[in-house]
């Protein structure tokens, strides 16, 4: 079980840090609930919003 | 009066007629975008004829360049400091207003009839843009006879030439500046063609600054304005010779892009008068407008989009300090 | 498998040192690499993630292990910890939600999707013995099968986001928050009375099964702990704590990457997902604070006793951990999240899906209760 984690870790970091290294520049932290008019954290539209 | 008398006149009115038509022809066909030293040798005498040395320290030059060797009758105004470009609402590099621009102009003794050869120093594509931006501001004031010198001044010197040395001594003269708005493009412009298209956004720039890996101090972020077209102002030019590259091939570059209306810009309206001058004049198209702000002005506002192909990786370089 | 020999001399040859030095290293790296971008939040993100693992481990700090001895034998001292947990964070986060701008709770509409969502949540968190905190403290401390339901979490939340849409569709009315009624403090006056309220109808239930309410003083302090953790988890991340969000994204990442075309998606079409998707995993609050407290938990667990020096449990267990992993992903993107982003995160908004979620997930908690057997699990 120790080999699984000890590959996990590292394969798991290094996505991290690839996918980061990577990423477009100069983004700021974006939370789930980073925009108007979302009705949920995920971003989902407002019930209201999505009968007309 | 007799039959021989008449036809002498009438011969002595066509003939008049023809000179005028033809010395006229020749005056209109005298300005064309490009001059050579050899035009210029020939027509340095011209009481038309006005010689603008704008060498600075772009170009390792400026007045004391000029002053240890410059063609005769020539007249010099840095490019750089002379108020060719001001800052305005923060943004460097900008178009001056139409009044600095008559009493720049008029100063240096170039008035609405004068046929001006702008001179770059003629060693590096940079420098041709000098004289391009020139040509350009000097054309938005409503001037209509502007040359720019192929090859610059190193062309004159190198064709052993005639060489005067000393200070410049313009000879003011009253200008009056008319807009000529449909050579510039502002920021609202852009903005609208970058939002619903409209014209070709021709970003004049090496392709490291296109893609965000480098940026100039003038502007505030990396990368395009997005949907823009990166047509690097040093493919135009033959470095070797210091003089743009031969009409065919200009023509089968510009091939590559789409017609239409076009909008140059690049980091300060430096490079992208290049890419107008060749465009626009040279190669004739229509409708091609120079976006002076271009980069300083763009991102001056920050909810301006700007596209780049940038990583975190790129900005930890810089940050460490290996990478820009 | 050799079994370590401890001195009881030296306290240091407890510590399991590669894990403890690569879990605090890895986290040292984060931090600097999202502090070198220019987003010291997002640092103190990692950190508050880091100390939320450390604090549920030290505590053993269960949502699933209590809302399940409450079920079975009416049991209530860890769901009474949970309440006051939540009491504590909602002291800050519903008035600074309602009066500071760019802050916002968390809200979800109230229609079939939540319900389900949870009802889906509860039934997979009883299988997989771990809901989403439990999942990252217990997966980060060293159980290979929390590992298998952690993977299988991130993958059903996936398969959820392209759902969410069709179930949205069903209908439901805009979220309820009691300070958008009420103002910051009315707000914050019902949501504590109706926390009070809760706990009192569960003490009562439990004294009425015969059952202990009093939570132990370790529980207490855990949840003081990570009520004030998940406090300064919403002040940096202007909302409050969520797990599964960032599960969402890993997983989508790694599909994208082998090759699956989100752009006919709606939910990633929505700006949060989309931006979230686009840009560095380490730009998503929710991402930073699972990637801490799994670095958090290891490295308490590290410095506990040897890492990872159990044997794997059988075939059974380990088929019960992947498909609660599946059904809690799944649940918690149609039921807008999991016992932390919904419930500790709504309740302590203010909002009333938080506690439609509770009682939907306690459901669904009572038919995963009754599968476990199958499973070689204990009922309680």
């Amino acid at each position: 079980m120790r080999v699984v984690y000890a590959l996990v870790l590292i394969a798991g970091l290094g996505a991290v840090i690839a996918d980061h290294l990577t990423s477009p520049s100069s983004a700021r932290a974006v939370s789930p609930e980073d925009f108007a008019g979302a009705c949920a954290p995920c971003g989902a539209p407002c019930p209201s919003a999505q009968k007309k | 009066m007799t039959v021989r008398s008449a036809l002498r006149s009438l011969t002595f009115v066509l003939a008049s007629l023809a000179a005028l038509t033809f010395a006229a022809a020749a005056r209109a066909d005298s300005v064309t975008p490009l001059v050579s030293a050899e035009w210029l040798k020939e027509h340095l005498k011209d009481p038309d004829v006005f010689v603008l040395d704008v060498r600075s320290a772009i170009d390792g030059g400026g007045v004391e360049a000029y002053q240890k060797g410059h063609i005769p009758g020539a007249i010099h105004s840095d490019y750089d400091k002379a108020g060719w470009r001001v800052t305005r609402g923060g943004v460097p590099f900008m178009l001056p207003t139409l009044a600095e621009l008559e009493k720049l102009i008029g100063e240096l003794g170039i008035d609405e009839d004068t046929h001006v050869v702008v001179v770059p120093a003629g060693v590096h594509f940079t420098d041709f843009g000098s004289a391009a931006r020139t040509y350009w501001t000097l054309k938005v004031a409503g001037l209509s006879r502007v040359s720019i010198l192929d090859g610059g001044y190193a062309a004159w010197a190198a064709g052993q030439n005639a060489i005067e040395t000393g200070p410049s001594k313009p000879s003011p003269k009253i200008f009056t500046a008319t807009l000529n708005k449909a050579l510039l493009a502002e920021g609202a412009d852009v903005q609208k063609i970058e939002q619903s298209g409209g014209a070709t956004l021709i970003d004049s720039r090496p392709a490291s600054f296109f893609v965000g890996k480098q940026k100039a101090p003038a502007a505030q972020g990396y990368g395009h304005i997005p949907g823009a077209v990166n047509v690097d102002s040093a493919t135009f030019y033959d470095s070797k010779s210091n003089r743009l590259k031969p009409q065919a091939e200009l023509v089968s570059i510009a091939a590559a892009l789409p017609g239409g209306p076009a909008v140059t810009y690049c980091n300060t309206g430096h490079w992208a008068a290049t890419d107008w001058f060749v465009l626009s004049e040279i190669l004739g198209r229509s409708d091609v407008r120079l976006y002076y702000g271009s980069m300083a002005e763009w991102t001056s506002d920050a909810s301006r989009p700007l596209a780049s192909a940038r990583t975190k990786w790129d900005d930890l370089k810089k940050t460490l300090g290996f990478g820009s | 498998m050799s079994t370590a020999t401890l001195s009881a001399s030296t306290e240091l040859r407890r510590l399991d040192w590669p894990f403890l030095i690569a879990a605090v290293l890895g986290t040292a790296v984060l931090v600097t690499l999202v502090a070198l971008d220019g987003h010291p939040a997002s640092a103190a993100l990692v950190i508050l993630g880091f100390a939320l693992g450390v604090a549920f481990l030290k505590a053993e700090f269960s949502f699933t292990a209590a809302w399940r001895r409450f079920l079975a034998n009416g049991e209530a001292g860890g769901l009474l910890a949970a309440l006051l947990l939540i009491a504590v964070a909602a002291l800050v986060i519903v008035p600074v939600a309602a009066l500071v701008p760019g802050f916002g709770g968390a809200i979800a509409p109230i229609g079939p999707s939540l319900v389900i969502g949870a009802f889906v949540f509860g039934i997979g968190m009883q299988l997989a013995n771990g809901c989403g905190s439990g999942t990252l403290y217990t997966a980060g401390g060293g159980s290979g099968r929390m590992l298998i339901a952690l993977a299988l979490f991130i993958a059903g939340s996936v398969i959820g986001s392209l759902h969410l849409p069709a179930f949205l569709a069903l209908g439901g009315v805009d979220p309820i928050l009691a300070s958008a009624y009420l103002g910051p403090w009315g707000g914050l006056a019902v949501t504590l009375a109706s926390i009070a309220a809760v706990a009192l109808a569960v003490a009562l239930i439990a004294r009425a099964r015969g059952a202990n309410f009093k939570p132990r003083p370790l529980i207490v302090i855990g949840a003081i702990a990570i009520g004030g953790l998940s406090i300064g988890v919403f002040l940096a991340g202007h909302h409050p704590w969520s797990v599964t969000f960032g599960f969402t994204v890993w997983g989508a990442k790694l599909a994208a990457l082998a090759g699956f075309d989100f752009s006919g998606a709606a939910f990633w079409q929505w700006p949060g997902p989309k931006r979230a998707l686009a840009e560095s995993i380490l730009s998503d609050t929710s991402s930073l604070t699972d990637l801490g407290m799994i670095l958090g938990a290891m490295a308490a667990a590290a410095a506990t006793k040897p890492f990872a020096r159990t044997v794997w449990p059988q075939a059974r267990s380990l088929i019960a951990a992947a498909i609660g992993g599946l059904l809690m992903g799944w649940g918690a993107r149609i039921g807008f999240g999991c016992n932390i982003g919904a419930f500790v995160g709504g309740v302590a908004s203010g909002s009333l899906h938080g506690w439609i979620w509770f009682v939907a997930a306690l459901g669904g908690c009572m038919i995963g209760i009754r599968l476990r057997p199958l499973f070689g699990l204990s009922r309680e």
